[in-house]
């Protein structure tokens, strides 16, 4: 069966035709017309990009029994938490339960890498009262000396990602142009198709596999240097805590994707710097040799109280990036925006005056 | 009473007495008829400036209170450093580019005239 194929003009929708006399299309509502190769270009780039995403079923390798390893579970918010025999006294390091001892590692998944921690107790606390220094909007009490209320240095379970991506990516774009002619301001739009096309290797972009801390929290801390990743022994769990995984690499491969795409996606776009605005109008990502590792990496948990709520803070283990979320005294925003605005009033008005009166 | 309140107060009332004293000048200007005849016949009296500098601090007022609430909102933004991480950049080598072509489709042309500065 015979396909008519119509052009549409990229400029005001309507049918284009092949004019004879300038050997090109032309729009025969608004005059535009287009080199017969834009316009072939521009009819293969409509037709729907099929998205090819593929990641390796994770393979998982028991832990060895013989390590003397137990588990403990939260009874309160269900954690389960590795550790040596001596930690059955220990506290959940997410809610503050105690834990109890289930069995030992039998059956638990063993870790592809671990990345051990590089800084102490001593540098988190240090680091907590530099992250408060200076904050203006800090409640008075809230820096007392018990205010930590917790400290514990746990391997937090993480998916780690690798693949390499493939981009194929359709932009519009716009170069303008302002220059005066006699009495006029002429301002000259040209409209471009931009096609790039290129490839990104990603290696161990990690994922939480917990959902005991908040997704923000396990990526503020980011980076890792995963050059400082070693092959899993539990001797390096000694002394601290580490988290059980309760999501499946499957349900994070979702989160992994849509970092990978947006950073190609970002490279991509960042080779169309001479024009004046671009807009990605298509895309056609595909990952292809996709790895998944499970790792446990290094974190510093911190849980303050002020005024009966928990606020909990986190430090990367390895490179000592520390985030949280502090209290806001609302008497000191309300006091700084209201003395803010009687000083920025008076100096407006004065400024005004001056320029405008 | 806290520093805080004593500020909020302080605030109150300046904005009180620049307001007050703009609505002062427009009741003087709007209320008796005898006023408009006297703004048309001299354009140069004080109460003319009066209600400009009224105006003026109007848009003072409202341009501090958005400075203000950007800067305080900026301040308590700090507060939180938990932010989820948008890409995988950290993780990723460098980009190997294997097409860039730029298609040139049709230009526009806008010509406005200047106006006359008077």
């Amino acid at each position: 069966m015979s396909e008519i194929t119509s052009f549409k003009c990229a400029c005001c929708g309507a049918e284009l035709k092949f004019s004879s006399g300038s050997q090109k299309m032309s729009c025969e509502y608004c005059g535009t017309e287009f080199e017969v190769e834009a316009v072939q270009e521009l009819a293969d780039a409509q037709k729907p990009a099929e998205e090819n995403i593929s990641w390796d079923s994770y393979q998982s390798q028991t832990l060895d029994p013989e390590t003397g390893m137990c588990t403990y579970s939260c009874s309160s918010c269900g954690a389960q938490i590795v550790g040596d025999q001596s930690l059955a006294a220990s506290e959940c390091p997410y809610c503050g339960n105690t834990v109890v001892m289930d069995n030992n590692v039998s059956g638990m998944m063993k870790p592809d890498y671990v990345i051990p921690f590089k800084v102490d107790k001593n540098a988190a606390v240090a680091k907590f009262k530099e992250f408060c220094k200076g904050r203006v909007l800090l409640p008075s009490g809230f820096m007392n000396e018990h205010r930590i209320e917790k400290i514990e240095g746990v391997y937090v379970p993480y998916w780690l990602f690798d693949a390499k991506a493939k981009a194929r990516i359709r932009f519009r774009a716009q170069r303008v142009t302002c220059w005066t002619e006699g009495d006029y301001d002429v301002t000259k739009t040209d409209h471009f198709m931009l096609y790039r096309a290129g490839s990104m290797e990603f290696d161990h972009v990690p994922v939480d596999g917990t959902s005991k801390l908040e997704g923000d929290i396990t990526e503020a801390v980011e980076p890792f240097d995963m050059k400082g990743a070693e092959e899993f022994k539990s001797a390096y769990l000694s002394g601290f805590l580490a988290d059980r995984y309760d999501i499946e690499a499957e349900d994070c491969k979702p989160r992994a994707n849509e970092r990978i795409k947006q950073s190609i996606r970002n490279a991509l776009a960042d080779t169309c710097s001479e024009y004046t605005s671009v807009l990605p109008e298509q895309e056609n990502i595909s990952l292809e040799s996709g790895k998944i590792n499970y790792a446990l990496l290094p974190m510093w948990l911190l849980t303050a109280k002020y005024k009966g709520k928990l606020y909990r803070f986190a430090m990367n283990g390895q490179t000592g990036r520390f985030v949280g979320e502090l209290p806001v005294s609302v008497g000191k925003a309300v006091g700084i925006f209201a003395g803010l605005t009687v000083v920025l009033t008076i100096v407006f008005n004065i400024i005004f005056n001056l320029f405008m009166g | 009473m806290s520093i805080f309140k004593r500020i909020g107060l302080i605030v109150c009332a300046s904005a009180v007495m620049l307001f007050g004293g703009i609505s002062v000048s427009a009741d003087v200007i709007d209320d008796p008829p005898m006023q408009e005849i006297f703004f048309e016949e001299d354009v140069e009296s004080g109460s003319s400036v009066s209600e400009e500098s009224g105006g003026n601090g109007l848009t003072a007022f409202i341009a501090a209170l958005i400075v203000s609430g950007i800067t305080v909102g900026i301040m308590i933004g700090g507060m939180k450093t938990t932010r989820p991480e948008i890409v995988a950049d950290k993780y990723a080598g460098s980009l190997g580019l294997t097409q860039s072509k730029d298609i040139f489709l049709y230009s526009k042309v806008e010509k406005k005239k200047r106006e006359k500065k008077q």
